[in-house]
């Protein structure tokens, strides 16, 4: 958490209050990330194409995390895991690890979180974030949510269904 | 395996970090004061392209470049703030990889050259001696400010067409003309009374959202969970292609009245037959600007019709014969937006009214409908001087503008009160707005008496709002009880209760995943922003989930009684918002699920059953007393559900897109129901392509209506 930036996110941290509706705690111990094409407009969409899973685990202190990829347009050069304010807000990579090169593969890494760290993963504030050749900022990401339920297209959940909630609610 | 802490990686951060877009923006300033080099293009290129500009931009970016709805300002702080850094090659790129939008890459290398010449143009640039290419790699602040030069754009009209899809420009002479093209005479027609609109026949779909209450629901219950699979096609009608295509279908006494604002054609059908008793093609053709006409409105013997020149007309419904027609704007480039009937008044809502500088108001307004006669108008912008004109800040009047009334209102005839929406204010960003106050009455629900406009209650439900995220959508009148609330679903995603008394906050809920406000007030409702939403300068990227598609848009949400379900359809992306463009995504949490429908109890605001799929929703939802819901999709699928429970029970697929509003109705003890398929669907069709785009192939041609019916006895 080296950038300034960074420092002004973590002041805007400090002020959401940011839970999960989901029946699980915050305190569960495994995460899952959606990987999907990071944000593009139509002239970037050729580079910008693929999909992925991840998993982390936490024991203790150390999260340990393995995912897949497919359908890059390019292959895959690096991976990192991203500390942002909130899900859906680019952040900045805090973490990185190896990455199989190549448009299909799959990432893996094991790292102690620090408190700050552990604190980001269960407010939702840490993404997997892949880059490849022709994306080198990154290509594809994915916020480590804990662990919900995925109900298949078109199949009905009834509610309550996983859904990050952001706003504080204050009286 | 390898692990460990990164030291100073490249990675996405800098497109969302205002540091960021505050250094284009101080670098574009900067070049602003240096003396700027001859720009890469020949001022016959720019001419070129300014013709061109008109013919395929104008209708979305505005003749004077300024940007409308989803479509953004192409000249200003808020290009060069985007662009300036950035080289003309990556701008004609951007241009040809996406425009037009329907139908992009489409135009030659030179045409989108020229195009580019004209942009820079416009931003203040100086034509040289070489003309641009598409190798041309000059940066734009370097050669542009963002100042267009004075009497570059005339005082016209833009001279764009409306349409965007690459069929049915009308281009054979029969469908060039103009006038009642078909006569015939509809047989026992009954006159609607107010009485009618309070009670509407069983087997009618009198109006927008089938009733006053803005329930989208009908009584008819032939249809059910059990029969609905043996649904099959009874008759299809085709629609002119090229223009917005979100209309309902109105039916009364077995006649469906249809629309396409290609050519401003209004047509009376048998609604069991398909056959065709009159049209009248009204003109004009063609018209420029982005508009969709979703509805007309039934009343008496007359056929309300919003033409996209902004003029209103009363058809006669029996004959289709021009009784009245009346200019509704002073401005010939603003539309009509929303319309219904309330306590035997025409009520009408204006768009698009964008000129900044032309004291060009958006309203809602109250008109006979024998006449045509204009009884009041409400304008939706609070000027100074009048209540709610302190929340612009110092911003003079003719700086105010936005709160569009694009979506329809809806009726409780007990309080004798109107509920409308309102957009948001205008520019859509606060920087380029240059307040970052309130503003009034823009994104706020609006409660006004329909004899008199007068307004009994507002409650804003967006202050300030600051990303395209309207709030303008469907009030719907629901009682809990005693308890009389009007619920609303945004394009944050926030589902509303409000209490249609008074306008008392009394609930909220987060329907899809939202990072955009901070904080809500439960209390009160008032919303707040996230910091560097709050903080934004000229040029940054502003991350937003929802993205301006909405979690919610004009695909409207239907009221089941039965079991007192609001069942509303969802989208789920993410943009980068910035002055200049838009970056999309998927919104996290959603495994890429860009299509959501979900289920809410009312009184507790309980959710009960959710489906998601790939595919984004491109109508709205139409549920009925049999218990089956309706809904059609961006990927051409038209279903039907079980409202208990949001299971699919039948599907088919369609020719294009399912767009624009299912309905139901009944004609000779047999229940229809009918949905549009259509092509330009604004913001909820248009931003979703960027991650479908090669993933779900759509024709751009299939402006139509489909009509299903169960087998007729013996088949």
């Amino acid at each position: 958490m080296s950038c300034q930036i960074l420092n002004g996110i973590a002041a805007a941290v400090a002020l959401v209050c940011f839970a999960f509706a989901a029946d699980k705690p915050a305190t569960a111990k495994k995460y899952q990330a959606y990987l999907s094409p990071m944000p593009h407009n139509d002239a970037m969409h050729a580079n910008f194409r693929g999909k992925g899973n991840a998993i982390a685990i936490i024991t203790g202190d150390t999260m340990s995390l393995t995912g897949t990829f497919t359908g890059l347009a390019s292959p895959a050069t690096k991976a990192h895991i991203c500390l942002s304010m909130a899900p859906g807000i680019p952040g900045k990579p805090i973490l990185d690890f190896v990455v199989s090169s190549g448009v299909d593969g799959n990432v893996t890494g094991m790292f102690k979180l620090d408190k700050d760290q552990m604190v980001a993963l269960q407010r939702g504030q840490l993404y997997l974030q892949i880059d490849s050749e022709k994306a080198p900022n990154g290509n594809l990401w994915g916020w480590l949510l804990v662990e919900h339920e995925v109900a298949g297209q078109d199949v009905p959940q009834k509610g309550p269904w996983f859904q990050p909630e952001f706003a504080e609610k204050t009286k | 395996m390898k692990s460990g802490q990164a030291a100073e990686r490249s990675s996405f951060w800098w497109l969302a970090v205002p540091a960021f877009g505050a250094a284009v923006f101080w670098t574009a300033g900067a070049h602003a004061q240096q003396a700027l080099v001859t720009g890469p293009f020949t001022d016959a290129q720019a001419s070129a392209g300014q013709t061109a500009y008109a013919q395929n931009c104008a209708s979305c970016h505005g003749n004077s470049l300024g940007g409308s709805g989803e479509a953004p300002a192409l000249t200003g702080t808020g290009f060069i703030g985007s662009w300036g850094r950035r080289t003309t090659q990556e701008l004609y790129n951007e241009i040809r990889v996406a425009m037009p939008p329907e139908n992009p890459n489409s135009l030659s290398a030179e045409t989108y050259a020229a195009i580019t010449a004209f942009l820079l143009k416009a931003n203040g640039a100086q034509p040289g001696t070489s003309p641009l290419t598409p190798e041309t790699t000059v940066t734009i602040g370097s050669v542009a400010t963002g100042q267009m030069p004075a009497g570059l754009i005339g005082p016209g009209r833009g001279g764009g067409r409306g349409g965007r899809g690459s069929g049915g420009r009308g281009g054979n002479a029969a469908a060039r003309r103009t006038g009642l093209t078909v006569t015939g005479t509809v047989n026992h027609y009954t006159p609607i009374t107010e009485d009618t609109m309070l009670h509407p026949p069983e087997g009618d779909w009198l109006m927008h959202y089938a009733n006053y209450g803005g329930w989208s629901n009908s009584p008819l219950k032939k249809i059910t969970p059990k029969n609905v699979g043996t649904l099959q096609l009874r008759w299809a009608w085709p629609l002119e292609d090229g223009a917005r295509q979100q209309i309902t279908p109105l039916v009364h006494d077995g006649v469906m009245f249809l629309s396409t604002n290609m050519t401003n054609t209004v047509q009376a059908l048998d609604a069991r037959t398909g056959d065709l008793i009159w049209e009248n093609r009204i003109g004009p053709i063609d018209t420029p600007g982005q508009n969709a006409t979703r509805t007309m409105a039934l009343f008496g013997n007359l056929l309300f019709y919003p033409a996209t020149d902004a003029k209103l007309y009363a058809l006669d419904a029996r004959t289709g014969k021009i009784v009245w027609q009346n200019a509704v704007a002073e401005n010939p480039d603003d539309k009509i937006g929303g319309m219904m009937i309330a306590h035997a008044k025409l009520l009408v809502g204006v768009t698009r009214c964008d000129e900044r500088s032309g004291h060009d108001y958006c309203f809602i307004a109250g008109y006979d409908p024998n006449t045509g006669k204009q009884l009041w108008k409400f304008v939706t912008i609070a000027l100074k001087g009048t209540p709610g004109g302190d929340t612009w800040g110092d911003l003079p009047d003719e700086k105010r503008s936005g709160a569009d009334a694009w979506i329809s209102g809806t009726y409780d005839p007990e309080m004798n009160l109107t509920f409308w929406g309102t957009g948001q204010a205008k520019p859509s960003r606060r920087d380029e707005r240059g307040t970052n106050a309130d503003a009034l009455y823009s994104n706020t629900t609006l409660a006004l008496d329909p004899d008199t406009g007068k307004l009994k209650w507002y409650f804003q439900n967006a202050p300030g709002e600051s990303l395209d995220l309207d709030e303008v959508f469907e009030r719907v009148v629901i009682d809990h009880g005693t308890q009389k609330t009007v619920m609303t679903v945004g394009k944050s995603g926030l589902l509303w209760k409000l209490d249609r008394t008074t306008g008392k906050f009394l609930d909220v809920k987060e329907t899809v995943f939202q990072n955009v406000w901070a904080s809500i007030d439960m209390k009160t409702g008032r919303t707040t922003y996230r910091s560097d939403i709050l903080e934004q300068k000229p040029g940054d990227y502003l991350a937003s989930c929802p993205s301006p598609e909405g979690g919610h848009n004009w695909p409207a949400t239907s009221y089941y009684p039965t079991d007192d379900l609001l069942l509303v359809p969802l989208s789920q992306t993410c943009a980068l918002y910035g002055a200049g463009g838009q970056l999309f995504y998927e919104m996290p949490g959603t495994d890429g699920n860009l299509g959501r429908v979900s289920a809410y109890e009312t009184r507790t605001m309980r959710p009960v059953w959710t489906f998601q799929q790939r595919s984004p929703f491109l109508t709205g939802v139409m549920s009925t007393a049999g218990g089956v819901g309706f809904i059609g999709d961006f990927n051409r699928i038209f279903r039907a559900f079980d409202v208990k429970t949001g299971k699919t029970l039948w599907q088919t697929r369609l020719p294009t897109t399912a767009q624009g509003y299912a309905v139901t109705y009944s004609v000779g003890g047999e229940q229809f129901v009918a949905v549009p398929t259509g092509y330009n669907g604004g913001s909820p069709e248009q931003k979703p392509t960027v991650m479908l785009s090669g993933e779900i192939n759509r024709p751009t041609l299939g402006h139509g209506v489909y009509v299903f019916a169960l087998p007729k006895p013996g088949e």
